[in-house]
């Protein structure tokens, strides 16, 4: 089964790498998340929503063949023409450094890292960051932390129940540590970050606001809220699934802090494919764990919509989302946005756990993987 | 068989739409809403009627087509055929290593009952059938393939890779999945020998003064092989079904992983296609070793 231990190889369970067949030229490469310009291609190619018969593309690369579960062949794109800009991250010019990468599923997390180390890869993505240790002792490989990877999550329903009373959400907010919740989560304080601000300070959508309410380990607090809504030890439901090693130990702790606090949690386990599905009814959940990969502009974080599963509607929350949304300029938006973290913080519908960062290794031959979240690897070459 | 087929089809159909989860949300991720997995449920014909789509799974069924995959952008017959050599071979390699070591050795211990060697060649057996599969993976992909390597570490071979190159990317996962059936296949036919060796009419042979090797071969495993067959075929059939921890740790596209990956995204048309092609296979095998035994005993045939 894909077993995902690390927050980017939710998408990255079934792909691994594969190593260079012919000369240097060619790198055959793992793709992690899907690179930029191949999601669009394989999803018109092959998703199962849309199908268009004749891809063009305008990518530095095409995709020639796709098995399932077996491989994806990219090969350079002839008719392809880079930015004259220089090369910045995801901007500027995209020159493909290769003839051909291939990326090849291994949904084993071990057996991806074991095929880097062996050489028969290049490059492996969503490596378990239990891993970095080894990694870091074999001299042919090279570790590559990607952040921002996304943010870690617990949406709690605002909907039906329990967790309708906000002095409930506010003492499950009191009550969590955050330092243990990533720890347990990424193993190590080198892949996530903790902070109220769900943006870095160098984005204009840095803020401090509501800082104060972050991260605070008060379970007298918490209790104090507790007595103060009333609470009868009614069980707070939290959906989770080992399938995801991380998501399953960050709930793990949180069950233990919010009882601690004098919650009743009732830890419920299953397959991610049936939190999905359960999440979408109140009357079964007052929490569940999830991963937000980062996304660059607050109006794309879907936790923010009234309709994403734990349904945050307030009247002030939506008077701040139109405000935001008609907002003309950078500045203003900011500002919005700080109001807009700040009642976040406040009403507490979801509680920002942390953030995490991604892992992946490459050999030491293999040049132009950056350390960017979606990893793209339009300029990864083997010297 | 199409009473038992019928029933698997019933039984995985009602099972898989009992238990939570959604293709259209596992499709979407965690990021969609509840409108947004209606509307794709819709597109891909979800939200019919229960009744109305099992309808139409067997009536597809019957006329051999089990329906289109959710995920794969490929028919399921087409799935499963691209898999299923990789299974096969797979199952090949790794029932031709558990009976060719297996019953040799289950014979000699048999002969050698109460040695120091039945007792060493017994209690590895033991071990080796205790031992999960997944860890003898790892275990040999540590050894032979990282330190050693002489094998690749997973996958099936390059995209563009030969049947040699394939062959030996299975060598590992065959040894893998066939040692803890050796070891089952060595214990049954040593007790299956045991049983027989102990006859009248082994002792009347040696009595008459034929060889060794023809009193074991001739006369005494001649009539333990059926016991022998049964636990081969048994073996075959359990790796027909996917050695779904091996393909995962090796990383083989094969009808296991195939299996795996659909329930945990609830590929619904490829669970129900799938198993319902194993539940026949496995029928087809039942038959084909009740056959063998009337070969191999005529005394079956009155």
């Amino acid at each position: 089964m894909p077993d995902s231990t690390s927050p980017n190889s939710q998408r990255t369970s079934d792909l691994a790498q594969d190593a260079a067949t012919k000369e240097s030229a060619e790198v055959l490469a793992l793709m992690g998340t899907s690179p930029a310009g191949l999601s669009e291609a394989e999803a018109a190619m092959n998703g199962p929503i849309t199908r268009i018969e004749d891809l063009v593309g305008t990518g530095p690369f095409r995709v020639s063949e796709r098995r399932p579960d077996q491989y994806i062949l990219l090969d350079r794109s002839e008719h392809y023409t880079p930015s004259p800009q220089p090369a910045s991250g995801y901007a500027g010019a995209r020159t493909p450094a290769s003839e051909r990468l291939s990326f090849i599923p291994v949904p084993n997390v071990n057996t991806r890292l074991q095929g880097l180390v062996s050489g028969q890869y290049d490059v492996a993505d969503g490596l378990s960051t239990d891993s970095f240790a080894e990694i870091q002792k074999v001299p042919s490989i090279v570790p590559v932390i990607t952040k921002p990877g996304g943010w870690l999550f617990m949406v709690m329903n605002g909907k039906q129940g329990l967790t309708t009373n906000p002095l409930i959400r506010q003492a499950a907010q009191a009550a969590l540590d955050h330092d243990a919740i990533m720890t347990a989560a990424m193993g190590s304080p080198q892949f996530f970050e903790l902070g109220s601000s769900l943006y870095p300070n160098w984005s204009p959508y840095g803020s401090e606001a509501g800082a104060a309410l972050y991260n605070r380990k008060d379970t007298a607090a918490a209790k104090k809220l507790l007595a103060q809504a009333g609470y009868k030890g009614e069980p707070f439901r939290i959906l989770t699934s080992q399938q995801y090693d991380y998501i399953y130990k960050a709930a793990l702790v949180i069950m233990q802090n919010l009882q601690d606090a004098g919650f009743k949690v009732d830890l419920q386990l299953m397959d991610w494919a049936s939190v999905m599905s359960r999440r979408f009814d109140p009357a079964i959940w007052e929490g569940f764990v999830t991963f937000h990969a980062f996304v660059p502009d607050p109006a794309l974080i879907t936790i923010l919509s009234p309709a994403y599963p734990g349904w945050w509607d307030t009247t002030d929350k939506r008077q701040l989302l139109q405000e935001f949304s008609s907002a003309t300029d950078q500045a203003a938006r900011a500002r919005v946005w700080g109001k807009l973290q700040d009642l976040l913080m406040h009403e507490a519908p979801t509680i920002q756990l942390g953030k995490y960062y991604g892992l992946l290794a490459r050999q030491k031959s293999v040049t132009g993987v950056p350390d960017l979240p979606l990893t793209p690897f339009w300029a990864a070459r083997k010297a | 068989m199409l009473v038992v087929m019928f029933f698997v089809a019933t039984v995985v159909f009602a099972i898989i739409h009992v238990i939570p989860g959604d293709p259209a949300a596992v499709m979407l991720g965690p990021s969609a809403t509840e409108a947004q997995v209606a509307e794709l449920r819709t597109r891909l014909g979800l939200d019919a009627p229960l009744l109305l789509q099992y309808v139409r799974f067997l009536v597809d069924a019957a006329q051999l087509d089990l329906g289109q995959s959710l995920f794969l952008n490929q028919s399921v017959a087409a799935a499963l055929l691209s898999r299923t050599g990789v299974t096969l071979q797979l199952t090949l390699m790794a029932a031709a290593l558990a009976t060719c070591i297996g019953v040799p050795v289950g014979v000699f211990s048999a002969l050698r009952r109460g040695s120091w060697l039945d007792q060493a060649v017994t209690g590895i057996a033991m071990t080796a059938a205790s031992l999960p599969s997944f860890w003898i993976g790892l275990t040999l992909i540590e050894h032979l393939s990282v330190r050693l390597k002489m094998f690749p570490v997973a996958g099936y071979g390059a995209p563009d890779a030969g049947w040699a190159a394939h062959l030996h990317s299975l060598v590992l996962p065959a040894i893998a999945v066939g040692l803890p059936n050796m070891a089952l296949i060595l214990r049954l036919t040593r007790t299956a020998m045991l049983d027989v060796l102990d006859e009248d009419y082994v002792r009347t042979a040696r009595a008459k003064g034929l060889s060794s090797a023809s009193v074991v071969i001739k006369h005494a495993f001649r009539n333990a092989r059926t016991a022998v067959l049964t636990v081969v075929g048994l073996t075959v059939i359990t790796l027909i079904g996917g050695a779904i921890v091996t393909e995962t740790v090796f990383g083989l596209p094969g009808v296991g992983n195939l299996i795996v990956s659909a329930v945990l995204r609830r590929d619904y048309p490829v669970i129900e296609g799938a198993l319902l092609v194993i539940s026949g296979i496995y029928v087809l095998i039942n038959l084909a070793t009740d056959l063998l035994y009337l070969v191999l005993d005529p005394r079956l045939r009155d």
